[in-house]
């Protein structure tokens, strides 16, 4: 596509936003411009957490002993025995989440932990390590942890489209541009929906459909 | 070597400001600014929102994070 000044449109206009008009295109190519930075944290977040989803399913790999280099996590708890890294799950900078096990009177616990930066305030005032979920299955702890993280994408994909319609309203007041904001908030929930998601509409679905047949019978 | 922690105050430079973006606070806090929205989603901040519903991290939310239990 041409612009009428004649330079090429293809970088930048989304396919679903055809027959924009000048100011649409305007407000999209500003409006994206200014969360284009967040919308690349977007993917790579949502990329991370879907290997994440592999890893849940293929946890064989995950029963095996300690992975061998890595240290002893202090646990944050007196008198238990020290978390024991099993697998990195995913690094965002210097945040590592971590999949960590140790033996307890039960059996062996799992645990999701989120590894800040040591010298970080947070950190300072907490402790590097914050758990985010346990539980004795690492299959379930998991899935858990991802259900929590797909709605924690939901809120950071939330307030980058309230980011665009606070800068669209500031910078094209008065002007119906409901298109390109539906259109930034559709990109946005595309690159956040995690399969994980997709499965557990099913299972509810399929959930649903037993209990309906069951009503039936 | 026992490290003292700073006072919570000493790490948020502008006390003029009253809130910050989660890009902000996360910086402030020195985590991840996924890490910001995860303490958003579990009660752990409690964020107030301006117009259009943009999140926005009070600044005595921060301290109130920043203080040793």
């Amino acid at each position: 596509m041409i612009k009428r000044n004649g330079q090429h449109r293809e970088g930048v206009t989304p396919p679903a936003l055809k027959r924009m008009s000048d100011t649409e295109y305007a407000a999209y190519s500003e409006a994206f411009g200014a969360i284009k930075g967040d919308y690349q944290a977007l993917c790579l977040i949502g990329d991370k957490l879907r290997e994440v989803e592999m890893t849940a399913q293929n946890l064989g790999s995950l029963e095996s002993p300690t992975h061998p280099g890595h240290a002893e996590l202090p646990d944050m708890a007196d008198g238990r025995s020290p978390w024991e890294m099993c697998a990195s799950l995913m690094r965002l900078n210097q945040n590592e989440v971590l999949l960590c096990k140790r033996v307890c009177e039960h059996g062996l616990e799992y645990a999701v932990i989120d590894q800040s930066p040591v010298s970080g305030p947070y950190s300072r005032a907490h402790g590097p390590h914050e758990v985010l979920q346990t539980g004795d299955n690492p299959r379930q702890v998991l899935r858990d942890y991802l259900r929590s993280e797909c709605e924690t994408l939901q809120l950071m994909t939330n307030d980058i489209t309230a980011s665009v319609r606070l800068l669209i309203a500031e910078r094209f007041p008065k002007q119906d541009l409901r298109r390109v904001v539906n259109e930034i908030t559709r990109m946005c929930k595309k690159v956040a929906r995690l399969g994980f998601s997709e499965t557990l509409a099913e299972e509810v679905g399929a959930q649903a459909h037993k209990l309906r047949r069951g009503v039936r019978v | 070597m026992n490290v003292v922690p700073p006072a919570p105050a000493s790490v948020l430079p502008d006390s003029e400001r009253l809130a910050y973006s989660v890009e902000e606070a996360a910086q402030l806090l020195g985590v991840h600014y996924f890490s910001v929205y995860r303490m958003i989603q579990r009660g752990k901040l409690r964020p107030c929102r301006v117009l259009r519903g943009k999140l926005l991290v009070p600044r005595s939310e921060l301290l109130k994070l920043l203080k040793t239990e």
